[in-house]
């Protein structure tokens, strides 16, 4: 492009040409964060169960910790990369996701560093089982309603409502982990975080094909 | 017919308006990849826009390289709901 005088229509043209450009380009890897989390959270609460099933030992649960460190680490080497490689300029929708998700985040660090205050308490733990369970898929909901899609707020939504099973029992029976809530907590991963994280990365995708 | 904004009624400058106006902010690297405007061409409008006040420009050097980041200024989003309401006359009637 140059500095040159262009027609009305022309104008018109270029101005709705570069706002669905930038659209298309900020959409691009929308889902990485969500699959970064969403397999690690699954992979580990399998490994979790797995282990316990096989070793027969209930400390196989502090491998939960391992999710913030390798998590904040993958998700850095991610960012790092997408911005390397495509360069995607930063929206005011990008900025809100953000913001959202930091909130969040503050939460379940706020609770664990509470937990660790009160490490004669381990009831305490079952806390996090449940933020895990709910945070996300509140997260991914207003992911989906910021981003204006409806599929990823359903996942939240249904991620939510496995939350609710989950604070339901804990209500009802005690706060005490049953091994059957990795498995849970795997799946609810799956719902929340990672079936969203493919869907905006297809789309954006697909978009960009166009 | 309203008269059009003279420095937005150009075909590069146009371009860098209506990417800022769809985000937070922009490097000049993406600037230049989606205008597709050479790197002197680009600075010297990036230039004559900041001197009109429509956007800011701010050089982030926390990086390996330091990255020239451009935002709009309400005064730009203002001059940029002005052009298109002008636009729009021209298109009254057809």
């Amino acid at each position: 492009m140059e500095e040159k005088k262009i027609s009305e229509k022309e104008s018109l043209e270029l101005i709705s040409q570069m706002i669905q450009q930038t659209k298309k380009d900020s959409a691009i890897g929308n889902g990485n964060m969500f699959l970064v989390w969403g397999y690690l959270c699954t992979f580990m609460s399998l490994a979790v169960f797995a282990m316990s099933q096989i070793r027969q030992e209930s400390g196989w649960g502090w491998l939960y910790m391992a999710i913030p460190v390798v998590g904040f680490i993958a998700a850095g080497i991610v960012a790092r990369s997408m911005k390397k490689k495509y360069n995607t300029p930063s929206t005011y929708a990008s900025s809100s996701i953000g913001k959202v998700w930091f909130c969040l985040s503050f939460v379940f660090v706020f609770y664990a560093v509470y937990c660790f205050a009160y490490w004669n308490e381990p009831q305490g733990w079952t806390g996090m089982f449940l933020l895990g369970l709910f945070l996300p898929s509140i997260g991914t909901y207003c992911t989906g309603a910021i981003l204006n899609e409806d599929w990823v707020q359903w996942c939240g939504i249904m991620g939510t409502t496995i939350g609710c099973k989950f604070l339901h029992e804990v209500c009802c029976d005690g706060m005490h982990i049953e091994l059957k809530w990795c498995i849970l907590m795997a799946f609810a991963m799956i719902i929340s975080l990672v079936i969203p994280g493919h869907i905006l990365n297809y789309k954006a995708k697909k978009a960009n094909a166009k | 017919m309203q008269e059009l904004d003279p420095l937005l009624h150009s075909q590069l400058r146009l371009a860098i308006m209506s990417i800022l106006l769809s985000v937070e902010e922009a490097d000049f690297v993406y600037l230049k990849e989606k205008t597709e405007a050479t790197a002197g061409n680009l600075s010297v409008q990036l230039e004559k826009l900041t001197s009109a006040g429509y956007i800011t420009k701010e050089t982030d050097g926390s990086g390996a390289k330091p990255r020239t980041i451009c935002q709009m200024t309400d005064a730009g989003r203002e001059a940029m709901q002005n052009y298109v309401e002008a636009l729009k006359s021209y298109f009254t009637g057809l």
